[in-house]
């Protein structure tokens, strides 16, 4: 059991830190640019896509990191510049029409372009097997995604806190009318935010393939997990962001693996292989009611 | 008599469509009355959350949990041999409203984007539970064993269907416009124009806003009990966000704060679905191309119209 | 001594490490018109956000004829007959003024869930909106939407509502701010009528109308009541004359 538990803990930690990276841009786009972007997971889903088709052309697994982040960021460009950039000033339900049909748009386009069938993507053979620890073994390709994705977000968490820009950025998602009161930087600023955002959506998108399969439709599930996670961690906030991606992680990896497990011992075979997989799926969203219910406005909220 | 040319448009329009399984007949085109009837299913699955928005201002993003409920509360009843729309129905509603309560409750207490993505959040936890559970079917769905029986109507018949959706469909669209005239709608529009002030006017603003949601969730349920009549089956995809996406897309293109908005809304998606599908093998692209499109009319007219006139 | 209308006792509230009202004790007798005064920041709106049941008291009570509504919801307090105005008009702004008016009738509140009779059926409830705007001087901004109305017409009209509430204690937050010179004697006109028929308590800036309006006056700084009394004992105060008067004179 308790071998077990480590690994799933390990796995909700990387899962988590990926998640903090898709939601982190997600949340800044929401806290300053008060902008609902549902066509943020077709971001990652592109990105995916991208970059493995360069990873299976070039049989490189870091060019398809370049390709996918690049490429991704050339297309939050173009998308900022004239989709989005006419939307801030909008109510929500136009925000909402817009990315609803971007997301159309895009689960159609790599369609189109490869078809309906997963795209394959292997993690680089250097990192295919497992490592050895102390008699726990553990994948290294994940142990990768841990380390890449603590470092990415502590160089975040750096830029935020000591350059002018990442103030501007603090002060924007604390006070939004601040952001007005910035005058000429603000367009920049928000091109900016977005392109950063898509860039590490894409990020994540494609170091999280080999995990899972790069289909049309994958970036729908991940961005309610990623709407959950800036619910939980309070709209706007980094900090909130990193928290809650990965309680959301941990609980859901966690959660999946045990809870079936767990209720075994306490009730009966049948029910618990009934109730199992279902309170596992639902465990997430639980936790999102029950922070809503008693902190309306998340965990680390960036106003009062 | 001032009222006569007001008049003349719905209920010429009525006309149409209560006659179209005929029209469709005589153009031997019966392949479509399965479209017409989905297209008004929807229409009323739209309209309520066009009661939703343009009533008090919530823009719920998780209708599909009402719609596909009470979807799969009414094909799972049939599997137990209850067949009586009037027994099994009622049912499925009832569910759907205590649902309602239950989400609403904790919803109701966010506002704006908050609210938006809280509803998201229920309707995905009603999806997993309900694809989870072993008796649902998973992700095949859940099969309606047979048409509900309704005395005097027959549903075996497409026809006697679309006539029955039809009804229920105008039905909640009349009481709908009557609604914006009573106390009551005056009383949501006030919530919806301005909440802190109906608050201060005295007015128990939450369990007003309540009621305007589980009323909404009804009414969709009451359409997601319709569709499963006409597909014969309840999906996962009525539960998915999509759907709550679709049905939110539907309100917002035909006027989110119009009662006929919802019924506008299905006509264009619907059939620019339909008829992109024969055009294209990737209908869905275009379809957000004219959202996209409807969203921008404003800009594209002003680009079009500026560059005539220079 | 008759009792008090309504009485606060060691009414507190804090904003994060900002005290806005310290341990206050507040009476008002039925049928006055009392003025709530004191320099910005002195705790006004947060004391009358507390008495209308917007902001819920950190400690003390707050009693409507010797009855317990510290934690009564804000409609229970309409209820029993208070009824608040803003400083800046909250109006229904897509609604006429007329339907403004309508939605403040008490008819409309017993009646807010009917819905199976036009509320244009209730032609009593619109006699008596028409009447009050009538009375503010809207007669003829009736079917005119909340929106097009000018500013002077909003705060009537804001008036208007209050009034039409049917309440019997009437807060007032500021209703002359932003009105020109002659405006602002018509609405203090408007008020001054309303002596003996309701209990008002107003936060008003400009002294000139508070001397002529009020039979008591409250001083309010930084939460705590400096002085109360009537007109010519608040003119004589010397604290509130060095540490408020001053600033006007």
């Amino acid at each position: 059991m308790l071998p077990l538990f480590f690994e799933q803990a390990a796995n909700g930690l990387q899962f988590g830190l990926m998640l903090f990276l898709i939601a982190a841009g997600l949340t800044l786009v929401f806290g300053i640019m008060d902008t609902i972007n549902l066509a943020h997971g077709s971001l990652y889903m592109v990105g995916a896509y991208l970059g493995a088709h360069a990873a299976a052309t070039t049989g490189s697994f870091l060019l398809g990191l370049f390709t996918a982040t690049l490429g991704v960021a050339a297309i939050g460009a173009l998308l900022e510049l004239f989709v989005f950039r006419r939307l801030y000033a909008r109510d929500h339900l136009d925000q909402v029409l817009v990315t609803f049909g971007l997301i159309l748009i895009a689960n159609e386009s790599v369609r189109w372009l490869w078809g309906d069938r997963p795209l394959p993507l292997d993690a680089p053979s250097a990192f295919a097997g497992p490592v050895e620890f102390h008699g726990f073994s553990y994948p290294a390709y994940r142990l990768l995604l841990i380390f890449v994705g603590l470092t990415l977000a502590a160089l975040l968490f750096a830029l935020l806190k000591f350059t002018r820009f990442g103030m501007w950025v603090r002060a924007g998602a604390a006070n939004r009318p601040m952001t007005e009161a910035m005058g000429v930087a603000v367009p920049r600023l928000f091109f900016v935010l977005f392109v950063v955002g898509a860039a590490l959506s894409a990020f994540a998108g494609y170091l999280l393939a080999p995990l899972s399969a790069v289909q049309p439709g994958m970036g729908e599930n991940i961005l309610i997990l990623a709407f959950v996670v800036i619910v939980i961690g309070g709209i706007g906030s980094i900090r909130g962001a990193l928290v809650a991606s990965l309680l959301v992680g941990v609980v859901d990896t966690l959660g999946r693996a045990l809870l079936p497990e767990l209720l075994r011992t306490l009730t009966n075979a049948q029910l618990a292989s009934h109730l199992g997989p279902t309170l596992a799926s639902m465990s997430i969203y639980l936790l999102m009611a029950a922070v809503l219910y008693f902190r309306p406005q998340g965990l680390l909220p960036t106003r009062l | 008599m001032k009222r006569l040319p007001h008049l003349l448009l719905p209920v010429a329009l009525g006309l149409f469509a209560t006659t179209v399984p005929w029209w469709l007949a005589w153009l031997e085109q019966d392949y479509y009355l399965g479209l017409a009837t989905r297209i008004v299913i929807y229409a009323l699955a739209a309209t309520s959350l066009n009661l939703l928005i343009g009533f008090s201002g919530m823009v719920g993003f998780g209708h599909a949990a009402f719609f596909g409920g009470a979807a799969y509360l009414s094909a799972y009843l049939t599997q137990y041999g209850w067949y009586s729309a009037w027994v099994a129905w009622p049912l499925s509603l009832a569910f759907t409203g205590v649902l309602a309560t239950i989400i609403g409750l904790f919803s109701l207490r966010t506002r704006g984007v908050h609210f938006i993505m809280i509803t998201l959040a229920f309707a995905q936890m009603i999806h997993y539970a309900i694809v989870a559970w072993p008796a649902a079917g998973g992700d095949d769905g859940l099969p309606l064993v047979q048409r509900s029986s309704l005395p005097p109507l027959d549903l075996a018949d497409d026809r006697q269907l679309y006539w029955l959706a039809l009804a229920l469909t105008g039905a909640v669209l009349l009481a709908l416009s009557y609604l914006a005239r009573t106390p009551l709608g005056h009383a949501w529009i006030g919530i919806r124009e301005n909440e802190r002030r109906m608050a201060a006017l005295g007015f128990p603003v939450l369990p007003m806003k309540l009621a305007c949601f589980v009323v909404s969730s009804l009414i969709a349920g009451l359409a997601g009990i319709l569709l499963v009549q006409q597909t014969g089956m309840a999906s996962p995809t009525h539960l998915s966000w999509t759907t709550s996406g679709q049905l939110l897309v539907m309100a917002l293109i035909g006027g989110a704060q119009r009662i006929t908005g919802g019924v506008k809304g299905a006509l264009i998606l619907l059939l620019a679905e339909e008829w992109l599908a024969h055009l294209s093998a990737y209908p869905h692209f275009w379809i957000g191309l004219l959202l996209l499109a409807l969203a921008f009319r404003g800009e594209l007219a002003r680009t079009i119209l500026g560059e005539k006139g220079r | 001594m008759t009792s008090p209308l309504l009485a606060c006792r060691g009414l507190c509230y804090r904003y994060g490490a900002l005290q806005a009202i310290a341990d206050l004790d507040f009476d008002l007798m039925a049928g006055e018109m009392h003025a709530l005064i004191g320099p910005n920041g002195a705790g006004k709106t947060t004391f009358v956000n507390l008495l209308s049941g917007e902001l819920p008291p950190d400690a003390g009570k707050i009693l409507l004829d010797g009855k317990d509504i510290t934690r009564a919801p804000m409609h229970e307090r309409v209820a029993a007959g208070i009824v608040r105005s803003y400083q800046i008009p909250q109006l229904f702004p897509r609604l006429s003024a007329l339907e403004n008016v309508a939605l403040a009738l008490p008819a409309r509140r017993r009646h807010r869930y009917v819905f199976w009779r036009k509320a244009s059926t209730d032609l009593a409830s619109l006699e008596e909106a028409e009447a009050w705007l009538d009375r503010v001087g809207l007669a003829e901004q009736v079917g005119l939407p909340a929106a097009m109305l000018s500013h002077g017409e909003r705060r009537r009209l804001e008036l208007a509502m209050t009034l039409a509430s049917g309440a019997r204690l009437l807060l007032l937050d500021e209703p002359l701010a932003g009105l020109s010179a002659e405006e602002s004697a018509q609405m203090a006109n408007l008020i001054a009528a309303l002596k003996e028929a309701r209990t008002v308590l107003f936060i008003e800036h400009d002294l000139d109308h508070v001397f002529r309006l009020a039979h008591r006056i409250t001083v309010l700084v930084e939460g705590r009541c400096l002085a109360s009394g009537d007109p010519d004992s608040i003119r004589a105060h010397r604290e509130v004359r060095r540490a408020y008067l001053g600033e006007w004179a």
